[in-house]
């Protein structure tokens, strides 16, 4: 398995020219996810984050500047950055074992070959025994462990989340999260995650950004000081709340 | 994993036995899982039943008020049932067969050949804009021409061998299912088209196993609805035009007066178009299982 590797964002500018109004989303934005941690874009509706999440995926182009992956200037999507959508995005014609084969198919890998992947993972997000379902008989927090059992199909070196636990109900959305970072340890990869939860972005993150709509953009960068054995234990610390109140004030 | 553990849990929770009293009276012991499956099963059946007895008997009444009416009436242009029947009998089961046959082999070859013109252009119109631009005013052109108007011209075409009907109720089946098969294409998700993407899919992949497995409910649609177009082209062109078939038949007991004749056509071209949109409509629900109904 290759190595998590950086996402870099070298002075991009990216702006929609919807009719006659021409509206800017960035301009000259430089940053860097780091390889192997997990950074954290918070931000209100509309400020920017899927736009700045799809340049990373290589879903939509930058107009002036690089996004470079490991070093590597991005043309377009590829599985060894996996992206998760908020919507799940399942395919609903096929069972989750299907679905979290869709990957491999892709890459070519026979249905025997495929199977002891599929069935590793499906352990891994705690979905065996839902192997032959279909989509529609899932509820939402199934849903997006099958989601994330298929960007996690092809290895890749980075994960894209867009607000993925952002229409599940507060208890699952706590127990998806703790569940992340087990899985993560299973499998490092770099991690660009996107929410409009203040909370979720501390529990989970190495490093949090505050987003503002244009000409604002990045208006707050914070370490998160615990480590990755971290559980729900940390919800209630002091310096927990500290590090909330903080970007509370930026937003 | 720990919500499923919880949801599991809620499912699996020790079965109370609960004692209760359906409406019959019964009294009846049963877990809470059981007794919901049992009178869920017990419900459905009765349902079933009741819906088979109600349609048997209003299909009875039916064939009662006709034949009564018919005696009333006393017409020769209001054969009744029993007429019918003898007349169907001295005409012979083979004979009827052949007409049927006749009819069915017309509207199934120009049915799947027009299908089989209609899913590649349908594609192709969805996913390439040129290809749509040049090609849908020609579409929208002949959508508003029945297949019927076209006989006339096909017949001196083509002569008045089968190639002509063949012809027609293949342009009958073609552009329904050309334009459901286009609308197909063009509503898909964009996010299963972006979720294949990143896991590397490139074009041919991403139609292949995306753009045509999410149509396929609309395409099926409108399958249904072409074929619907179908039966009623064929039985106008037999009509019009031919030796044989079930809209012979009509036209047959036109020529030669004969009234029963006519009406069992007619009840044989209901009960065929019938028994192809429910074959047509048990498909559609088999291939679209996977999708959420509400
Ligand atoms: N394809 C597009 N065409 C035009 N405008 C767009 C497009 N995508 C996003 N935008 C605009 O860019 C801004 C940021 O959108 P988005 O990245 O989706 O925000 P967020 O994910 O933070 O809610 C919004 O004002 C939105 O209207
Ligand atoms: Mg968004």
């Amino acid at each position: 398995m290759k190595p998590p590797a950086n996402i870099t964002f070298e002075a991009v500018t990216k702006v929609f020219a919807t009719g006659a109004r021409v509206q800017t989303c960035f301009a000259d934005l430089s940053l860097t996810c780091e390889a192997g941690a997990i950074t954290t874009i918070v931000g209100a509706s509309g400020c920017g984050k899927t736009t700045f999440l799809n340049l990373a995926a290589g879903l939509i182009a930058p107009d002036a500047g690089t996004v470079r992956f490991s070093g590597t200037p991005i043309t377009g999507p590829h599985p060894e950055r996996g992206v998760i959508f908020q919507n799940y995005a399942l395919f609903p014609w096929l069972t989750v074992a299907e679905n979290v084969g869709f990957g491999l198919r892709i890459g070519g890998k026979k249905t025997q070959e495929r199977a002891a992947s599929v069935e590793r993972l499906l352990n891994l997000v705690g979905l065996e025994h839902v192997a032959n379902a279909l989509p529609k008989e899932l509820s939402g927090g199934m849903k997006q462990r099958c989601a994330l059992a298929r960007a996690l199909a092809t290895a890749p070196r980075a994960l894209l989340m867009d607000e993925p636990f952002g229409a599940l109900d507060a208890i699952t959305r706590a127990r998806l999260q703790e569940e992340l970072l087990r899985i993560l340890d299973q499998q490092p990869t770099t991690i660009l995650f996107i929410t409009h939860d203040i909370d979720e972005a501390v529990f989970l993150s190495n490093r949090v950004l505050v987003m503002r709509p244009y000409p604002e953009q990045i208006v707050m960068d914070v370490e998160v000081p615990y480590d990755r054995n971290r559980t729900s234990d940390i919800r209630t610390d002091r310096e927990f709340a500290r590090i909330k109140k903080e970007l509370w004030q930026a937003l | 994993m720990q919500e499923d553990s919880i949801e599991s849990a809620i499912v699996n929770v020790p079965p109370q036995p609960r004692i209760t009293q359906t409406k019959e009276g019964a009294v009846t012991v049963a877990t809470p899982n059981d007794q919901h499956q049992l009178s869920h099963q017990k419900g459905s059946r009765l349902r079933a039943t009741k819906a088979a007895v109600i349609l048997t008997g209003s299909i009875l009444v039916g064939l009662a008020i006709w034949q009564v009416a018919s005696q009333l009436v006393g017409s020769t242009l209001m054969s009744s049932p029993s007429q019918v029947v003898r007349w169907a009998s001295s005409y012979g089961l083979s004979n009827i067969m052949a007409n049927a046959e006749a009819s069915w082999r017309r509207v199934l070859v120009g049915f799947l050949a027009g299908s089989a013109a209609a899913i590649p252009t349908g594609l192709l119109m969805g996913w390439y804009r040129p290809i749509r631009t040049a090609f849908d005013p020609w579409i929208q052109f002949f959508r508003n021409v029945p297949a019927l108007a076209l006989i006339p011209l096909m017949i001196l075409l083509l002569g008045i061998g089968e190639t002509p009907k063949y012809v027609v109720i293949a342009i009958a089946a073609f552009l329904p299912t050309t334009v459901a098969v286009l609308q197909g294409v063009m509503d898909v998700d964009r996010n299963l088209i972006n979720a294949a993407k990143v896991l590397g899919a490139k074009q041919r992949q991403i139609f292949r196993l995306v753009v045509i497995p999410s149509a396929s409910p609309v395409i099926l649609v409108g399958s249904r609805l072409a074929l619907g177009s179908c039966w009623g082209t064929v039985v106008a062109a037999e009509l019009i035009s031919s030796k044989s078939g079930l809209g012979y038949m009509s036209s047959e007991g036109q020529l030669y007066f004969n009234v029963p004749e006519i009406y069992l056509s007619i009840i044989l071209i209901g009960v065929s178009g019938l028994l192809m949109d429910r074959a047509m409509y048990l498909l559609q629900q088999h291939l679209t299982k996977w999708q959420e109904r509400r």
